[in-house]
């Protein structure tokens, strides 16, 4: 995840920490360690309680003593990391569509027409609405008459994502969708579920209990379907900073 | 007689979380030295605007962070002093995992930002 701008309007925050574990990637929210152990730790696919910040490199492959081996100054940078440490930075992190970091986002592709605007029917082997649960969640338009557009999901079946407000134009048969439990309203879901390697959001789980990750926007990149599977964002600030609670 | 009374402190996180930072360039160093064990290291590398002349990030395979940002803050790898106009480098193999490209400018329904 990358650094997109601090809600502050003020500049980075850098400082370097040592680990209580390796971390062999960067652009990932590391955590305080639990209490009676030392460093910062990475975070995991569901939490990120006691934020710190995002790290910016690597902490190297060497062996980790208690304070960093400061014997040899080569030695000295294993197990040390810079972390971005503003707790109103905003970050942009992919959407991706697994677990799996890079993962194309899934699409929907309606089946029956809705002069209402309402009601997107998904075509057989599409993802289902309700499993993972995409209620209060995300759909945006990628390839129809309301391309471009977003709603907020008001209630799904297995068959069916029933948004809020109706689209301007109908849901016509073959129009394209991205589902997302991804929300634009922070204050019913404030959870986001992390890709394995930690550095995207995975869209494809339903986000319940999760990392503490407030939205801030959404961001679908709708210059083909292909680029909206691939290059839309989710722009957020992590809610468990150990500098604000 | 008077008692005394110990009680254990009540760190708070940040507190904890300090106790936890790298000291940065040991006082016998270089700073030149120092750096380029960074470099080696592939960390990032954050100097004030007196040290960052003296630093040629695309020789090392650096390059400059967050140029759409207010200047960063830290203590600079170089001199160690607080700096609130310090410039961040990360190697370039980090430009995909940290770097920010910011939004393009397309067509009118070419994004859609909530």
């Amino acid at each position: 995840m990358k650094l997109a701008y601090t809600m502050s309007g003020g500049g980075p925050l850098i400082k370097q920490y040592f680990v209580g574990a390796h971390v062999t990637t960067a652009g990932i929210p590391m955590l305080q360690a639990a209490a009676g152990d030392y460093g910062l730790i990475a975070a995991s696919v569901s939490g990120a309680a006691n934020f710190v910040g995002v790290s910016l490199d690597t902490s190297g492959s060497g062996t980790l003593t208690t304070k960093g081996n400061t014997t040899s100054m080569s030695e000295g940078l294993t197990g040390v990391i810079s972390v971005i440490l503003n707790p109103s930075a905003v970050y942009k992190i992919r959407l991706a569509g697994s677990a799996t970091t890079g993962a194309a986002l899934v699409q929907t592709t309606n089946i029956t027409a809705d002069t209402n605007a309402l009601t997107t029917t998904i075509t057989s082997g599409d993802p289902v609405p309700n499993s993972p649960e995409m209620d209060e969640g995300t759909i945006v338009c990628i390839a129809g008459a309301n391309v471009g557009l977003k709603r907020k999901i008001d209630s799904t079946t297995a068959t069916t994502a029933v948004v809020e407000m109706p689209f301007p134009y109908t849901i016509a048969v073959g129009d394209i969708f991205i589902v997302t439990p991804a929300t634009m309203f922070p204050d019913v879901k404030a959870t986001v579920q992390l890709t394995t390697l930690l550095d995207e959001a995975d869209a494809s789980a339903a986000w319940s209990g999760d990392a503490d990750i407030r939205t801030i926007g959404l961001d679908f990149d709708n210059s083909s379907t292909t680029d909206a599977k691939n290059n839309s964002w989710l722009y957020g600030v992590f809610g468990d900073s150990i500098f604000t609670n | 007689m008077s008692v005394t009374v110990l009680t254990p402190r009540q760190y708070s996180r940040a507190e904890i979380a300090k106790s936890h930072e790298a000291p940065g360039r040991p006082s016998k160093r270089l700073a030149g030295g120092w750096i380029a064990d960074n470099v080696g290291a592939q960390k990032a590398i954050l100097l004030c605007d007196f040290c960052a002349p003296k630093f040629n990030p695309r020789a090392n395979g650096y390059e400059v962070l967050w140029k759409h940002l207010p200047p960063c803050r830290g203590d600079c790898l170089g001199c160690k002093t607080f700096t609130v106009h310090g410039r961040l480098y990360i190697p370039q193999a980090l430009h995909d995992a940290v770097a920010y490209d910011g939004r393009p400018r397309r067509g009118r329904q070419a994004r859609s930002y909530a």
